[in-house]
Formats: structure tokens, C-alpha cells, sequence
């Protein structure tokens, strides 16, 4: 039994096994807490009692001797219940079928509504209540005459649907870890052995069995070979146990799971923010704001040069793991911040903490790869990271709805830990190799990318507008403004989900597509104005579809984005000289991430007092006039620099 | 929000420290404070005993009442110099400004110059020329209280009942305290965008102002379509306050007022007025300022209240068919 569960196959499909039940134990606790609250009838209680204090007021009114037909400020209460119950539709006063008031509805759509039949009703009604025409109809006596307030009745389910979605969201995070989990077991045990054993064969075969004394596996494959050497009556002088080695495929999970901990808090980072701004900076809170979330990202880059440094002395697997401690303790200081300095400090921890991190599994993806595979060993690294973006705001949003902002952030920090704890299993023992390491953006790359006038021009009109566009309005308007107008923490998450599904759903066709035109530059102008030109229509939304327009925005700002990394990533590779593409270095590439990156941080900075000065609907329609801007201009420039190609590369 | 609350907890902690500290302070001297009345003893006075009280504040009070009558001031003041009292307290303008004088014409032989004094129940205390204008330092022993709302807010008020775009007043042009009022509400009427519609009383003539032409004042001003009459400081209108405003209801148009008397022993539609207990309580606190923590009358503020009493009088806005509004009927006190 003991042995059973030494077995690596085993333990993985355990742990896999593990998410999936605890899945479904959220599945469980969820529906059984949906149908537990027996969502009608305390609904229909409280539209009761708000006719009921309606119904109050008026009566308040006709007790001073006011006659019902002149009571003044009905247009009041009803923009004061509807405010504090968007569900409500209307609100009338009638004397003996005469419509006196009727606001929230026309008098005759009234008087056909109410004189509809009631569609039959489930068990909890009162006798004052009907559901008639998509309505629930609270209908209370006055001391003359009747109030009637309508809700409408789909909202009646609305908290059912929200928490299937809820459930979804949680099923899949739960499966996609799961399946993160069961490709690394399966690449380690699986995978591996058999190439080992495919191997040993070969060598076998081609009557090299001494080549075995050293083979290239470890575990049972291992001691097979050395049992399979002493068959054959190879001398097998003092056989090595050679490290574990983990396979590149595991950049994947710790990717995803240093990503996965900062996304977490994305979806209410400016409202938590915002709150302690308020409550204890002094500073302007829509500015103070758009310091933490900007901070973040600026100390990100900032970070990284540091990490890379540290990377010789420690070596990838400590780096991760100190970086994810680093952001451990900088998220549980976020979580227990109480005031805005403290939570300045602490968003600069985590970011650290994920700089380090980040740099440790590019270190890991270069020390695994030739450059003649890096290509597929950085997308597994990206593919982790999408896959964190997409899973983590939805995930973060259901987490801080149903336990809190704070305590997100506590369980964001585990997340952080375990992937700490992850690293030192996956990476026990494992050596530094001394070769290539994660390059550093030097001085000498600023100087080279500097004087590439077709640089600036790329990173100035094209890459920084992007990118700002991103943190500005994805990171810090649209959360600002959704959860403003009243909607939950986990529809924000949901909706910041679109943009990496679009990224990942969309990209690889939208990269053919650029492969197919061989104009790139026309391909970055098209993926920043279809970002931008949603953005621009943002004050004309109407309150009812503020949802859907804001999903169609962030599926537009995600395609455009998709079309645009590719074509941009080509264009500054091919300014970059040949010498040093051919050592697997474009400085120009790397000082625009950077640039990018620093630039990144900035968007939240200036979005929240934009947002202060114009509404955040007006800061996100400036925003897509900027990018417009800015996206007709880089037209303008680079339709130039195809009238005269040749612009000497250095 | 629980950081919230134990940051409110431990400033509550601290705050009682405070208060025991002064409690404890007080406790250690009894205070002996002469009170200058106009008519007696009003709810301000009430207002401001209980409020020492609560402040821990002990003090022998002594009331000299004028009974409307200015001329006993000199007496007054020569035995308020006999006793050096630690500090006076003033009701009214009339009073305070022969205790203290006006600001630039103090007269060191009739007004008190080293005793505090905190007055209460002044109505512009820098119109009436008690408190020095702005830009010139504050007096060296006068503080107070004064009970009016701010312009704007009175303005505020009426249009929280109706639409308001001519605002008609009936003025005493002979009294300091009215004209300066009238003044501020020139000003005003420009901002807030109303037609201020200015009646003076006449002088009658035995030289003062004639009571009897205020009802052809007000039918005059129902004729140039005041929107409603405007009662403010003016003691003359406020002592025929019921002939004002009887006449406006028979023209139809109601009256806003801005001290208590109008709408609560009168027929004014609409107040926004303080509670005379309140505005005692708070010249309390300035008389605590001054005794108990020894702070010079000079750098305790002259202060109106932050809230003020919404009245309705509802016989008067039923008998003009002039209906309060449901958000109005919540807040405002309503005499029936």
C-alpha cells in the first residue's frame, strides 16, 4: 500500500483527482446554497416591504390632508427605491382605476399590465402579490387609492444564474489546473521513461550497452538500465544517481501559478484600493488609486534587472522560490493593509516577487532549450500565463464576492506559497548550469535602440498606446466602472476572462493573418484602432446594455491586441541587425518590453485623473481617442517608411 | 470596516480621556457668569445651563433681565464691573451691542473691554457691526453664536418647496441689522438667479416705521408675482409678523422665515430656522473654550450652527393649496 503511494502516477492523479472533487464539492455547496435560500418567496418579501414603506410615505402625505391626486415628489421615491433596488420597474398610484402617478411606465402600458391575467405563481406570493407581464406586481391599499411597484420578474433568477456562472467558473479553473497537474505527471512519468527506454534500446541495439552506465533517466527507468548493464556483464563502475530533471513542460504550472495569484486580486484591485485611498491617504482617492495599480506594473520592470542579477547567484529554482515567497508576504500584506502607505509598500513587494518569479522561468525556459526549440518552450511559458489571465479575475471576482476583497488576497498569497513549495518539489536538487542566463536590459541596448528613429516611432505611436490602453482601461476603468454602477466583483472578473480567451482563442489565426500580409506596420495600425474605436462610443452606452458593450470593448481591445503583439515583435526583430538576431538578442526588442512595461504602469496613473475630471466613461472614450491619435499618426510615419525601405540598420 | 471601526473606538477613547481631563480641571474651580437677558429667559438659556453641565463645567449664573428696556444697560454694566464676573453672556443684538459696543467705535467708559463676553441670538453679528470685518483682527474679548442660517441655504430651503424666481421682502429701511441682511441678499440674487422684489415700510409720522401699510406692501408685492415674502432679522417685522403674513395668505402668497417666532406663534409657510436650546448649547462650548481651557475669546470663532430645523406649517400650505413634497414631509418637522 506504502509503495502505492510513493508511486509518482499515483500521487498525480491523486492531486488531479483532489481538484476535481473539491470542484465539485463547490458545485455541491453552491446549489445547495442556491436552493436553500429559496430565492422567491425572499424576494417577493422584499418587495413587499418596500411597497410597504412606498405605501407609508403616501399615506404620511394624505394623513397632513394632502389629496392624493396632489401629492408632490412621487418621481422621488421612485428614483430613491429604484436606486437603492435597480430591480424595480414601476411605481403608480391609482384611485379606483384611475392612474394618478405612473413613474418607471406609460399610464396605458399601466392600466394593460395590470389588467393582464397573472401568470400562474410559484408557492410564496402574498395575496397583495401577482406576477403579470415579465412583472412581480405588489399592489398595497392607501388610506385612498392603491400603490403598485413593479420588479421585474426576470431578476427573480437573476441570483440563480449568478451563481451557475459562478459554479462554472469554478469547474473550470478547478479542470484546467487539473489538467496543468496531469500533463506534468504525465511528461514525468510517462513521457520521459519511455523516451529513456526508447533510448537505452537504440543504444542497445547498436551494441553500446556500456553507454547505459550513464543513462539519462532516473527513477525505475534508471535502475532497469543499471540491472540491464550488469546483465549484459558491462562493467558498471560507480554509478551516478544523476539529478532529477524536470521537464520544460512544468514552466507551464509555474507559470500559471505565480500568474494565477496576482490575477486573483485584478478584477476589485481599484475598488480595495480606492477604499483604503479614501479612508486613510489624504491624497486624492481616484489618483491615489491609480498609484497602486500603476506601481505594480512599474515595479515589475523595474524589478526584473534586479532578479536577473540574482539569477547567477542563486539559480532558477531559488530565485522562483524566494520570488514567490516575496510575493506571499506582499500579498498578505495587501490583505491586511489598513492604510494606503502600507498598501503602497506592499504592492511593491509582490511585484518583486513577481519579477523575480517571472525572470526565474524565462531563465528556466532558456536553460531547457536550444535556440532551435525556444520558440515552443517560451509558448509553453506564455501559455501558462494566458491560461492565469484567464482563469484568475473570474476565479478572484467569485472568491471576494463570497468571502470578502481581504481575504482574496490571503488565499492569492497561498496560491503564491504553494507554487513556492511546487518549485522546491519539481526542482530538488536540480543544478544551475553555468551557461545562458535571462539577459538583462543594459545601458548599451538603450544607447542601440535610441538611435533607431523607427524604434522610437514603433514605441512612442504603437507599442505604448497598447499597452496603456490595456492597464488604463482593462486594469483600472473597467473595473471602476462596472463595479460603480453596481456590478459584482465576479462579473468583472468574468469580463476581464473575455480578454485572455480572446488572446488565446484569437491569437494564433490572428497571427497567420499578419503572416499572410507581409505589411506589418498596416496590421498594428488595424489592431490599435479596432482596440480603440469601441472605446470611443463608451458615453453613448446605454445603462441597460453597459454589460454587453463593455464585453464586445474588452473582445475588441484582446483581438486587437492578438493581431498587434505579433506583427510588432516581427517589425523590431527585423530593425534589429542581423549579428545580433543571429545570437538570440534584439536590444531593440528587449528595450521596448521594458519601455512597454514602465509605460504599462503609467496607464492606471493616468486613467484615475482622467476619470477624476471626466467620469471614467469620459476617461475611457479619451483613452480610445488617444490610441486613434496615436494609431493615424503611426499610419502617417510608417506609410513613409515603406516609400523608402532601406533605412540603414546599423 | 472592522479597521474603521476600532480606529472609532479608540478615537471615542480618546475624546472621553479628554473630557474626563477637563471634567477634572473644571471640577477644581466654580465659575461665576453674569447672563444679560432681552425678555427673560428663552430655550437658549435652557440650552445653555444643561450644556455646562454636561461639559462639567460648574458655575454660579447670574441673570440681569432687561425686560426690553435698553436704558437699564448702564446699570448694568457698572455692576457687572463691581462683581468681575469670569465672563458675560449676551442675548440679542440690541443687547450685546450696547455691552460691547460696535467694533470700531468701543467706548472704554460704557462697554465692557476685559470681561468675555459670548453673546447668542445675533443675527449677523458682522452686520450689526459686533464682529470686525474681514481682514481686521478678531476683538480681544467678544465671541459668539448666531442663530440664521446662511443666505444660501435659507434660498435652498424655499426651493426645496417651490419654484422660486421673485422673492419679495418687506424691510424696516431704519434698522442696521435688516439693511445688512438686505445687502447680502442683493448680492445673492444674481448668483442664485432670483428677482429679489424690495418693499421698505414707510415712516409714519411720529417718525417711525408705519405697521399699518404693510398689508398694502405685500398686496403690492403679490402684484409684481413675488414668488413668496422673505421674513429675515428685522425686529420690526417680526413684531407684526402677524399682520405680514396674514396679508399674504389673503394674496395667495405664503412667507419663508429664518428665525423661530414667524412660523411657530405666526402664519409663515416655511422655515429654516435653529432651535434657541441648540444655539445656547453652542455658545456653551465657547464659554467652556474660554474658562475651562483658558483660550482667549479672541481665538474662539464667532460661529453659526452646521444644522438647522426645517419647518412646515400645514395649515398654511393646505389653505394655499401649496403641497410639501414626499422628501420634504420626511425631514421636515411639520406644525399642524
Amino acid at each position: 500500500m506504502r509503495k502505492r503511494f510513493a508511486d509518482p502516477m499515483f500521487q498525480g492523479l491523486a492531486v488531479a483527482a483532489l481538484a476535481l472533487l473539491m470542484a465539485l464539492a463547490s458545485v455541491s455547496w453552491l446549489t445547495v446554497v442556491s436552493s436553500s435560500r429559496l430565492l422567491f418567496p425572499e424576494l417577493a418579501q422584499t418587495a413587499l416591504a418596500e411597497a410597504s414603506q412606498g405605501q407609508g410615505k403616501i399615506d404620511a402625505a394624505l394623513d397632513l390632508g394632502i389629496p392624493l391626486d396632489r401629492v408632490v415628489g412621487v418621481d422621488w421615491l421612485f428614483a430613491s427605491m429604484k436606486e437603492s433596488d435597480p430591480d424595480i420597474a414601476f411605481l403608480a398610484i391609482t384611485d379606483g382605476g384611475k392612474v394618478l402617478f405612473s413613474e418607471g411606465v406609460t399610464a396605458a402600458t399601466l392600466v394593460r399590465l395590470l389588467a393582464s391575467p397573472p401568470e400562474p405563481a410559484s408557492a410564496g406570493l402574498s395575496s397583495q402579490q401577482s406576477l403579470k407581464d415579465g412583472h412581480l406586481v405588489t399592489e398595497l391599499p392607501l388610506r385612498s387609492g392603491a400603490i403598485h411597484l413593479g420588479h421585474h420578474s426576470d431578476a427573480l433568477f437573476k441570483p440563480l444564474a449568478d451563481n451557475l456562472v459562478d459554479v462554472g467558473v469554478i469547474v473550470l479553473v478547478s479542470c484546467l489546473l487539473a489538467f496543468e497537474v496531469m500533463l506534468l505527471v504525465v511528461v514525468l512519468n510517462v513521457v520521459q521513461p519511455a523516451r529513456a527506454v526508447a533510448d537505452a534500446l537504440r543504444v542497445i541495439a547498436g551494441g553500446g550497452a556500456a553507454a547505459l552506465v550513464d543513462p539519462r533517466a532516473s527513477g525505475w527507468v534508471r535502475a532497469l538500465a543499471v540491472r540491464l548493464v550488469r546483465l549484459l556483464g558491462t562493467s558498471s563502475g560507480g554509478v551516478k544517481a544523476s539529478p532529477r530533471s524536470a521537464p520544460l513542460v512544468s514552466v507551464r504550472l509555474l507559470a500559471f501559478l505565480f500568474v494565477f495569484a496576482e490575477e486573483l486580486g485584478r478584477s476589485f484591485m481599484p475598488v480595495y484600493a480606492g477604499d483604503i485611498a479614501a479612508a486613510t491617504s489624504g491624497l486624492d482617492a481616484n489618483f491615489a488609486t491609480g498609484v497602486v495599480v500603476g506601481l505594480h506594473m512599474c515595479m515589475v520592470a523595474v524589478a526584473m534587472p534586479f532578479a536577473t542579477l540574482l539569477y547567477t547567484r542563486l539559480g532558477r529554482a531559488r530565485l522562483y522560490a524566494a520570488g514567490a515567497l516575496i510575493a506571499t508576504a506582499g500579498l498578505v500584506g495587501t490583505g491586511l493593509a489598513d492604510n494606503y502607505w502600507s498598501l503602497l509598500a506592499w504592492r511593491a513587494v509582490s511585484a518583486f516577487g513577481y519579477g523575480a518569479t517571472y525572470v526565474a522561468c524565462q531563465g528556466f525556459v532558456i536553460e531547457n532549450t536550444t535556440s532551435a526549440n525556444r520558440a515552443s518552450g517560451s509558448a509553453m511559458m506564455v501559455g501558462g500565463i494566458t491560461l492565469a489571465d484567464i482563469c484568475g479575475p473570474a476565479f478572484g471576482g467569485v472568491l471576494a464576492e463570497r468571502f470578502g476583497q481581504s481575504e482574496t488576497f490571503i488565499f492569492a498569497a497561498l496560491v503564491a506559497a504553494l507554487s513556492a513549495v511546487v518549485v522546491a518539489w519539481l526542482m530538488a536538487g536540480s543544478r544551475r548550469s553555468p551557461g545562458e542566463r535571462p539577459r538583462n536590459v543594459t545601458l548599451g541596448d538603450f544607447a542601440i535602440a535610441l538611435a533607431n528613429r523607427r524604434l522610437a516611432v514603433q514605441v512612442i505611436f504603437a507599442a505604448i498606446p497598447a499597452k496603456l490602453l490595456l492597464t488604463g482601461f482593462l486594469y483600472y476603468l473597467l473595473p471602476v466602472t462596472l463595479i460603480g454602477d453596481g456590478w459584482r466583483e465576479a462579473d468583472v472578473g468574468r469580463i476581464l476572462m473575455v480578454y485572455g480567451a480572446v488572446v488565446l482563442l484569437g491569437g494564433p489565426l490572428l497571427s497567420r493573418l499578419t503572416d499572410r500580409r507581409q505589411n506589418h506596420a498596416v496590421v498594428v495600425t488595424l489592431g490599435l484602432i479596432l482596440s480603440a474605436l469601441p472605446l470611443l462610443a463608451a458615453p453613448l452606452v446605454p445603462e441597460a446594455l453597459v454589460l454587453p458593450a463593455a464585453i464586445v470593448m474588452v473582445a475588441a481591445l484582446g483581438s486587437g491586441q492578438a493581431m498587434s503583439i505579433t506583427a510588432q515583435t516581427s517589425m523590431v526583430v527585423g530593425m534589429a541587425s542581423e549579428a545580433d538576431v543571429r545570437h538570440g538578442h534584439a536590444p531593440e526588442l528587449t528595450v521596448m518590453r521594458f519601455v512597454e512595461r514602465f509605460g504599462g504602469g503609467l496607464g492606471p496613473m493616468i486613467a484615475a485623473p482622467l476619470g477624476a475630471h471626466f467620469g471614467s466613461v469620459g476617461a475611457i472614450a479619451v483613452f480610445g481617442v488617444y490610441a486613434c491619435l496615436s494609431a493615424m499618426i503611426y499610419a502617417g510615419l510608417t506609410a513613409r517608411w515603406r516609400a523608402s525601405p532601406s533605412e540603414v540598420p546599423r | 470596516m472592522r479597521r474603521r471601526e476600532a480606529i472609532s473606538v479608540l478615537c471615542a477613547g480618546a475624546a472621553g480621556l479628554l473630557v474626563g481631563r477637563r471634567a477634572l480641571a473644571a471640577g477644581a474651580r466654580r465659575f461665576r457668569i453674569v447672563m444679560v437677558l432681552w425678555r427673560g429667559e428663552t430655550e437658549a438659556e435652557a440650552g445653555f445651563r444643561q450644556e455646562l453641565l454636561a461639559l462639567g463645567v460648574d458655575a454660579d449664573i447670574e441673570v440681569r433681565d432687561l425686560a426690553r428696556d435698553l436704558t437699564r444697560l448702564p446699570d448694568v454694566v457698572a455692576e457687572i464691573r463691581l462683581l468681575r464676573p469670569d465672563l458675560v453672556y449676551a442675548w440679542g443684538t440690541g443687547v450685546t451691542l450696547g455691552l460691547v459696543g460696535r467694533w470700531d467705535k468701543v467706548d472704554p467708559v460704557a462697554h465692557l473691554t476685559d470681561v468675555p463676553v459670548v453673546f447668542t441670538m445675533v443675527s449677523s453679528p458682522r452686520g450689526a457691526g459686533i464682529e470686525p470685518p474681514e481682514g481686521e483682527p478678531p476683538r480681544a474679548n467678544v465671541t459668539g453664536v448666531s442663530h440664521i442660517a446662511p443666505l444660501p441655504a435659507q434660498i435652498n430651503a424655499i426651493r426645496a418647496f417651490l419654484p422660486m424666481e421673485r422673492l419679495g421682502i418687506v424691510y424696516n429701511p431704519a434698522e442696521a441689522n435688516s439693511l445688512a441682511n438686505l445687502a447680502e441678499l442683493r448680492a445673492l440674487a444674481p448668483i442664485a438667479r432670483f428677482q429679489l422684489l424690495e418693499a421698505p415700510v414707510p415712516t409714519g409720522t411720529d417718525g417711525q416705521p408705519d405697521a399699518t401699510a404693510i398689508p398694502d406692501l405685500v398686496a403690492d408685492l403679490s402684484r409684481r408675482q413675488a414668488d413668496i415674502l422673505y421674513i429675515g432679522p428685522d425686529s420690526f417685522v417680526g413684531a407684526n409678523r402677524d399682520s405680514l403674513t396674514a396679508a399674504g395668505i389673503e394674496a395667495g402668497v405664503p412667507a419663508f422665515t429664518a428665525t423661530e417666532l414667524e412660523i411657530r406663534e405666526s402664519q409663515a409657510m416655511i422655515g429654516l430656522v435653529s432651535r434657541y436650546a441648540t444655539v445656547g448649547q453652542l455658545a456653551a462650548g465657547k464659554a467652556e473654550q474660554i474658562l475651562v481651557e483658558d483660550t482667549p475669546p479672541s481665538a474662539v470663532p464667532i460661529e453659526t450652527l452646521k444644522r438647522f430645523s426645517y419647518l412646515i406649517r400645514l395649515p398654511v400650505a393646505l389653505r394655499l393649496g401649496r403641497y410639501p413634497s414626499l422628501q420634504l414631509i420626511d425631514y421636515a418637522e411639520v406644525i399642524r
